[in-house]
């Protein structure tokens, strides 16, 4: 008996397959067994009305979707701003000016050493009110200047790191400095960033939710709001995790794809 | 937030040392385009910057004494934050304080043997096992803190405390309470609110500990395993002499970073009414109408307690990566 | 401990499989007690595999295993009574590179056969002065040379006194100018009487030092002869085809 236990097809099976169910069946077992201890109703049909509604066979973004663009927009300008901080940061850092690096070290350790949302705070209650900033503005700026601290870290290395070997067979081939750095060493360098800053777009995607807190009507505060209405607190924060959950591993899974196409390059 | 597991680079950070010497590290045939050079000399980039730097500084000066017309008023500020509450009791603020310390501790005890169990767990024999520690890490990584800890609160308040019967536990009389009791946990009736703030960041912090312990152990080679096995060392011995000061030297500083982080996220259990710092400073700021005082002073103690914190944990790291050439 | 007339290794009809990939087919194999036994072949031939079956490092799938007079069942790992009994040099040495050369030596008798600390270094000291290079006991091994590494990791695997002694590519990893150091400590471990199975590219080694060549291909024992029937006159064209290959430059030069 035990003997057929032993079969390769047979393991394989179990491992691909049972293990797998046997593990969503108890979480799904457990959710819904805490929720009826709590006599809680589960009314998922009406979530989808959150995400697209019809109105006269006319389809239109659902509040949840609406949150999800404006999660969107929020993370993309504030990437594009991120970018700019980090790779200023990172030449300043490796600049020969001593104001130039004090500078960049200064706002590293500042950014690095309070929480995001005390950030968030000082910008929209002091920095936002003195420099006419509106709630956007801020949201923008904050999560910006949160996220290049991290980034210049990347830039940094990706600067610092070119690859001698490369430089010397592009010279002893006689390519002109210029030709050098455009066919060898800057795709090589740009390859090397590239995942990693995928990355970065994961962590902005994410670390946006925290501006739901200063009343901007990203996905978190839709959800916020929603529940607030309908209290359907479960359906309505799984959903909300999910689509989250959806876009950062989608950006997850390109990071991962880019760099296993560099390391098969 | 910054729960990014990226505070491990910060350890980059360590490098220029702007004496005028290329930082000896091994560089694996890299070499450095631009190591920053002499100390003393200033360029016209620093002329540059200078000049921005006070504009930027009187730009804000003046929108925010004409512009907006603040009144700083930083006596009353510290006046109204350093005030006993009722009958001498101790300030609120530092209350705040000493709570986002006990979060901070009890969140990194509990997120390190959760972080462990989960990180090894990815290893386990037992599939099972290595998938929901995989999907554990996955998910927890994936969302928003934010998002976690109001899903989790709310089952925290509607399940776990019933479950376990801690809510009998947390509503007992405060007379109870012992001395040291209070010291470690602070005051009863505010055990129930420290104990889901704890769960909540320890949950999430669990997650990016795995990951670390996870790399940690995958990084050791296989031949450190086959030889202490040839060797015919036991098994418990192999994973004591071995294997575990080995990892140990490679998790500890982004094992550090992770800790650093934790204190900076339990920031946000105040959004679950946890009344620690920040939620005790936005009473404050609300209450007082010195907004920017009151954030300005907040902001400072984090990064007070993050930079000693950093300050202390660099020199653990120290200790436990003295015999390790190769990752110095 | 076997007695004369048993072999101290034997392999019999064993197979293993890597997913669908079998790196061991029917290996038919016996080494007599004090025996040396160079194995060679072609990278991916399965070499390394059979001898990580020994010390089950890797655990073989059907047929029969006996070591020091223990047979061993398929999947089954390296009994209790075994331990410490076979040891194994790596191509990557696996020093512990937190610790100290001594200490790596002193750690296996200590834990295992519960030596005290002082005995353990003793004895520790002993086998690096016979490695050559006692003076080196208090460096960490990142400040050794590759050369001395491997000593040093042929000191660790002697401080067990084991009964048998198996080399994975020892001197793979190496300078050239190192590999004749570690040739030379092993050479000198024949006259100790301790069984030995070599896996390695070096030729002249195994003329000098083996008491028997195995050529294996494609997870076979093609051809198993002395040193001098091996390279004078081998029988299988595929040893020819191999010999031919890799001696090519020394022996035209």
């Amino acid at each position: 008996m035990i003997g057929v236990l032993r079969r390769p097809w047979v393991r394989r099976v179990l491992s691909n397959w049972i293990q797998p169910a046997a593990i969503a069946g108890i979480l799904v077992f457990a959710v819904t067994r805490g929720a009826e201890n709590i006599n809680y109703r589960w009314q998922w049909y009406r979530v989808g009305d959150f995400l697209l509604t019809s109105e006269n066979g006319a389809w239109s973004a659902g509040p949840l979707v609406q949150g999800l663009f404006v999660t969107l927009e929020i993370s993309i300008l504030s990437l594009l701003l991120t970018l700019v901080i980090g790779l200023a940061t990172a030449m300043l850092r490796l600049s020969s000016s001593v104001i130039g690096r004090g500078l960049a070290r200064g706002y590293l350790e500042l950014i690095r050493n309070t929480p995001l949302l005390i950030q968030l705070y000082v910008m929209y209650f002091v920095l936002g009110p003195i420099l006419g900033w509106g709630q956007t503005t801020t949201a923008i700026a904050c999560l910006a200047a949160f996220q290049g601290a991290y980034t210049s870290e990347i830039f940094r290395a990706g600067l610092r790191a070119i690859p001698r070997g490369q430089v010397e067979a592009g010279d002893s081939l006689g390519l002109s400095r210029v030709d050098n750095y455009r066919y060898v060493i800057l795709p090589q360098v740009i390859r090397n960033m590239l995942p990693p800053l995928t990355n970065e777009a994961v962590s902005l995607v994410k670390n946006s939710s925290i501006v739901s807190v200063i009343a901007i009507f990203d996905l978190t505060t839709q959800g916020r709001n929603l529940i607030a209405d309908t209290f359907l607190t479960f359906e309505i924060w799984l959903t909300v995790a999910a689509i989250y959950l959806v876009v950062t591993l989608a950006l997850s899974t390109a990071a991962a794809m880019a760099e296993r196409r560099k390391a098969g390059a | 937030m910054s729960t990014t597991g990226r505070d491990s680079r910060r350890d980059n950070g360590r490098v220029g040392r702007g004496d005028g010497t290329p930082v000896g590290r091994r560089d694996n045939g890299r070499v450095s385009i631009r190591e920053s050079t002499r100390r003393f000399r200033l360029t016209r980039l620093d002329g540059l910057l200078l000049v921005v730097l006070i504009a930027a500084a009187g730009w804000l000066w003046y929108r925010s004494a004409i512009g907006v017309a603040y009144r700083w008023d930083w006596p009353q500020a510290l006046a109204t934050v350093f005030a006993s509450g009722e009958g001498g009791d101790t300030p609120f603020f530092l209350m705040g304080i000493y709570a986002t310390l006990r979060l901070s501790v009890w969140g990194a005890v509990l997120a390190t043997i959760l972080g462990v169990l989960i990180g090894v767990g990815r290893y386990s024999e037992i599939r099972a096992l290595r998938m929901f520690c995989g999907t554990y890490i996955q998910i927890l990584r994936n969302i928003p803190p934010l998002v976690f800890i109001f899903i989790f609160y709310f089952f925290i308040s509607s399940q776990l405390m019933p479950l376990l019967g801690l809510d009998v536990v947390f509503n007992r009389p405060a007379e109870d309470a012992s001395g040291w009791q209070r010291f470690l946990f602070g005051p009863p009736a505010l055990w129930e609110n420290l104990i889901s703030g704890v769960l909540c960041i320890s949950f999430i912090s669990a997650a990016y500990i795995a990951e670390v312990v996870r790399a940690g152990l995958s990084a050791i080679p296989r031949g450190q395993w086959e030889a202490g096995e040839s060797l015919g060392i036991p098994v418990l011995d192999r994973y004591r002499f071995v294997i575990l000061p080995q990892a140990l030297a490679r998790i500890a500083s982004p094992l550090a970073g992770q800790y650093i982080s934790l204190v900076k996220d339990s920031s946000i259990v105040s959004l679950i009414s946890v009344q620690e710092l920040t939620f005790v400073g936005s009473e404050i700021a609300n209450s007082s109408g010195l907004l920017f005082e009151v954030w300005l002073l907040v902001a400072f103690v984090y990064f007070l307690l993050c930079l000693s914190l950093s300050v202390l944990l660099r020199q653990v790291e120290r200790q436990v990566t003295r015999h390790f050439h190769q990752f110095a | 401990m076997s007695d004369d007339t048993q072999p101290i290794i034997a392999f019999e009809k064993t197979n293993k499989w890597f997913g669908s990939f079998q790196v061991l087919k029917d290996v038919d194999l016996s080494v007599r007690e004090s025996e040396c036994i160079v194995v060679c072949g072609p990278s991916g031939s399965g070499k390394s595999t059979l001898i990580r079956c020994i010390n089950r490092l890797e655990k073989h799938d059907q047929g029969v295993v006996r070591v020091d007079g223990v047979s061993l069942e398929p999947g089954e790992p390296l009994p209790r009574e075994l331990r410490g009994k076979i040891g194994m040099v790596f191509q990557s040495f696996n020093l512990f590179p937190h610790m100290t050369v001594l200490r790596n030596l002193a750690l296996a008798p200590m834990r295992n056969l519960g030596m005290d600390k002082e005995k353990a270094e003793e004895t520790a000291l002993a086998y690096l002065e016979r490695v050559h290079i006692g003076d080196q006991a208090e460096k960490y091994p990142d400040q050794l040379s590759g050369g001395q590494q491997q000593r040093v990791a042929i000191a660790r695997a002697l401080c067990m006194q084991p009964d048998i002694l198996l080399f994975d590519e020892p001197t793979s990893s190496l300078d050239p100018e190192m590999i004749r150091e570690v040739l030379d400590v092993i050479y000198e471990l024949t006259d100790d009487g301790i069984t030995m199975v070599c896996v390695t590219h070096e030729m002249g080694f195994a003329r000098k030092v083996s008491d028997r060549v195995i050529f294996m291909d494609h997870g076979e024992i093609v051809e198993s002869a002395t040193p001098d029937e091996f390279f004078d006159a081998p029988r299988e064209e595929r040893t020819r085809a191999f010999l031919n290959q890799i001696l090519h430059y020394e022996a035209s030069a």
